[in-house]
């Protein structure tokens, strides 16, 4: 009889004759003398086996049934049944587009309960990695795996990153019947795409509130995950599901000295950019721009000066003033304050005494900070772009950002960090932005989203 | 290892090459070498930020800046790093950071009184305070030990992490190799296999010719096995001689451009020569009144899914013509040696004599009498009359 292996992120059928009738995905190997497809072609094979009447001994699946389901049973809102119904129709393969903080981790709950097969959930970050450790462990009661950020603990129920999953995908793609891409707009990258191409789950679920991407290649999920099956924005759901928010752009002026460095700096650069025909605005420009000036000391000088005019720009001590104020404002209320870069999280970190998250923030001091920020122990924590997605504190009320990029997902998500819905509240956003500056430009491309309107 | 933004090269028409170092460059890179190794010697002791800012501040040409900082890297992964240890940064966070909610809630925030009391408590001053708070962050670590290495070491060290460098965003290699010892064909083969990569062979000339890549490659040209690519390339270039293509996908834009590498090893053995017990094991043959006669293998009999083997002789009957491989297992790997059954119970085409020690405790009745390989069990050294009757037999089958 024919046996079906999975071999490194592939299957392998070996004992078939070479001229045999074999579902379309499986090619002949030469290099190992077998056939073979990619692992995410399982469910289609498998099937087709079974259509066709051919028996094969399925030696590739090594997921397990889930022995119990969840532990803790909470009453779904009705978009979230909506959507598990809606991937349910779809094969259970699909994505379910959401606003952040409107529960998007509670569906994938209960479609894992649903199939009650091995689940992997793979998430951008250490910080939705323990999130997720959390919610699994406490939902059906069972140890709960951990793959990245120096773990490597495999369990039928398990939580990845996408680099580790990436990484480590070949040798574990075989033991997951579900799988749940969180902020699943990650996923059509090059390497990552990989890791949902390596494993063979038959039932796969993408999460995310963004699924579009810049560059297009979102269409990319409908082949790795499946079609989107349901969608709801952040208006639909603002004030029912999600707390009522304002948003209010500050902006605060640069001292003199810093505008003049700041306009002397500014005019260094853009004269090289002049010079050397470079348009910034283009998709190529600003790699052109790094490329040249790399190579001779006038580039060098542009390339410190366009550093120094964006350090002048987006981390303006004006800013830091402003942002004691607003703290003073808001008393007694949990805030996230988001960074553009490292250093001003640490020197917000230094000055006002509160704790920063970076990537350079050990996991266990991570799960520490925010275990005290949701308990009120700390009442505000700074972080650059790790806490951008995801992360759930509901208390939280009170979103400062001091810079940027001109991401209108990396806006949205922080904006989604302070929405989840608690006793009545009102969240704020405040952006700070330096007057007279090009973060205003950087400030309006990132605005230009339903969010902010 | 370095990485691809440390490679120097260029693009020609289709092709990725790397700029080698002229002589006058090479002897440059070793002053590089020699004042960046001076840099983290004179570090020790220092944060692992102070002593970048130094290597930073170390004079290079803009067209030298690369070249800088690949020799940089290795340098630093060479260097012992620890944590400075001070005070507890974590608990000293920790203190200061509860302090400061609270203070905030009371609206009686206020930073010198903070950092006062918690200097007080520790024996220390503000400024002892601000300098332990993130003394944990990577930038903070200090110096333990610069690398005791010579320049043109480093320098030898930055040439192979450039092709390393290159292959890691490989999707296919192509490997012309020729080993003068059967011994060089097996590390190889071994390292491949380590590294879970597929290859197809063929024969080239004097030696052969493998397409390595790894199991999805089969679906599209993915860089996932670029960095098995880049760890099997020691072994590549452990061969007598390499002549190497790769296709690449390179820059931000992964464009696709052939990459060639050439390599000319030294090898552990000359042409033809064989390891000693092979050797003796040739001479004995001489004086025996058999019609096998053997001569050096430089076969790879390779069966696609099973594995392979690499003779150490082929024999060839006097009047028949017929050939019959040995390939010598030692006393190393029980293993290797259930790996050779199976690889015969699997059809392989050729017919072998494995001859293996009787220290890896197999015995020869674990192949049945007429498959087309044996084993022959040896106790201290290998029989040349014993090898015959052995090749007799197999050529009876």
């Amino acid at each position: 009889m024919p046996r079906l292996t999975f071999a490194s992120g592939t299957l392998e059928l070996r004992g078939a004759p070479r001229d045999a009738e074999l579902p379309s995905a499986l090619a002949w190997d030469a290099r190992a003398g077998c056939f073979r497809a990619p692992a995410s072609a399982y469910a289609d094979i498998v099937r087709a086996f079974h259509k066709g009447g051919v028996d094969v001994e399925d030696a590739a699946r090594g997921y397990q049934e889930l022995a119990g389901g969840l532990r803790v049973r909470r009453e779904p809102r009705p978009f979230q049944r909506e959507a598990l119904v809606a991937w349910r129709n779809a094969k259970g393969r699909g994505v379910v587009v959401l606003p952040t903080g409107a529960g998007k981790s509670h569906v994938a709950v209960m479609a894992i309960d649903d199939k009650r097969r091995s689940a992997l959930v793979i998430a951008p970050t250490l910080d939705l990695v323990r999130q997720w450790y959390d919610l699994l462990r406490t939902s059906f009661g069972v140890p709960v795996g951990v793959i990245g950020g120096g773990e490597h603990d495999v369990q039928p129920l398990t939580v990845s990153t996408y680099d580790s999953a990436y990484i480590h995908m070949e040798n574990i793609g075989a033991r997951f019947g579900v799988v749940v891409f969180d902020e699943c707009h990650h996923l059509p990258g090059e390497t990552y795409s990989l890791a949902a191409r390596l494993c063979l789950a038959p039932f796969r679920l993408g999460l995310s509130a963004t699924p579009e991407r810049a560059d297009g290649r979102d269409s990319v999920l409908d082949e790795l995950i499946g079609p989107v099956v349901y969608r709801k924005d952040i208006v639909e759901l603002s004030g029912n599901y999600l707390a009522a928010y304002d948003t209010e752009r500050l902006e605060v002026e640069l001292s003199p000295e810093e505008r003049v460095e700041y306009e002397e700096e500014r005019a260094i650069y853009l004269e090289f950019v002049r010079a050397q025909g470079i348009r910034m605005g283009s998709p190529r420009g600003f790699n052109d721009f790094i490329m040249r000036a790399s190579r001779g000391a006038e580039g060098r000088r542009a390339l410190d000066a366009y550093r120094r005019q964006r350090e002048l720009a987006f981390s303006a001590p004006a800013k830091l003033e402003l942002v004691g104020e607003l703290l003073r404002r808001h008393p007694g209320e949990r805030a996230l304050i988001f960074t553009l870069d490292n250093a001003t999280a640490y020197r917000v970190s230094r000055r006002f005494l509160i704790p920063a998250i970076t990537h350079q923030t050990k996991v266990k001091e991570r799960s520490e900070i925010l275990a005290r920020f949701a308990s009120g122990e700390y009442d505000a924590v700074v972080t650059s772009k790790v806490l951008n997605e995801g992360v759930d504190v509901p208390e939280a009320s009170l979103a400062i950002v001091i810079s940027g990029s001109g991401s209108v997902r990396e806006h949205v998500q922080r904006l989604g960090r302070i929405l989840r819905q608690k006793d009545g509240k009102r969240a704020v956003l405040y952006e700070l932005v330096s007057a007279g500056t090009a973060e205003r430009y950087t400030s309006e491309r990132r605005r230009e989203h339903d969010a902010y309107r | 290892m370095l990485s691809p933004e440390h490679v120097r090269a260029r693009r020609r028409g289709g092709a990725l090459e790397l700029m080698r170092l002229s002589p006058a460059d090479r002897e440059r890179a070793s002053e590089l070498a020699r004042d960046l190794l001076a840099v983290a010697s004179a570090g020790v002791g220092a944060a692992r930020e102070q002593v970048s800012a130094a290597w930073a501040a170390v004079e290079v040409a803009p067209r030298e800046r690369k070249l800088a900082l690949g020799l940089q890297k290795l340098i630093e992964d060479a260097c012992v790093f620890t944590d400075p240890g001070e005070l507890d940064p974590a608990a000293l966070r920790r203190e200061l950071f509860v302090a400061a909610s609270r203070a905030r809630a009371a609206g009686s925030f206020d930073w010198g009184v903070l950092v006062a009391e918690a200097a007080l408590a520790r024996g220390t001053d503000a400024a002892g305070v601000e300098r332990a708070l993130y003394a944990d962050l990577r930038g903070a670590e200090r110096l333990e030990r610069a690398p005791a290495l010579e320049p043109e070491a480093v320098v030898r060290e930055w040439e192979r992490g450039q092709v390393q460098a290159v292959l890691l965003r490989a999707v296919r290699v192509v490997a012309e190799v020729r080993c003068d010892s059967p011994a060089g064909y097996r590390a190889l083969f071994h390292k491949l296999k380590f590294r879970r990569l597929l290859y197809a062979l063929e024969r080239h000339g004097e030696g052969y010719r493998l397409t390595i890549d790894g199991p999805f490659s089969l679906f599209e040209s993915v860089t996932k096995y670029g960095l098995a690519l880049a760890q099997v390339l020691p072994a590549l270039e452990d061969c007598d001689a390499l002549e190497l293509t790769a296709e690449v996908r390179w820059g931000k834009e992964r464009v696709p451009l052939r990459f060639t590498h050439s390599h000319r090893g030294a090898g552990a053995l000359e042409p033809g020569e064989l390891p000693e017990d092979v050797r003796a094991l040739a001479d004995a043959f001489a004086g025996l009144d058999t019609p096998w006669r053997p001569e050096p293998a430089s076969a790879i009999l390779d069966l696609p899914g099973a594995g392979l083997s690499v003779p150490d002789l082929v024999f060839s009957h006097r009047e028949t013509g017929e050939e019959i491989f040995l390939e010598v297992m030692g006393y190393w790997s029980r293993d290797a040696v259930w790996r050779r059954v199976e690889l015969v119970e699997a059809g392989l085409g050729a017919r072998v004599l494995f001859a293996v020690s009787s220290h890896l405790r197999v015995s020869e009745a674990v192949l049945d009498d007429d498959a087309p390989g044996a084993l022959y069990v040896y106790k201290r050294t290998m029989s040349a009359r014993a090898v015959a009757r052995k090749l007799d037999a197999l050529s009876a089958r």
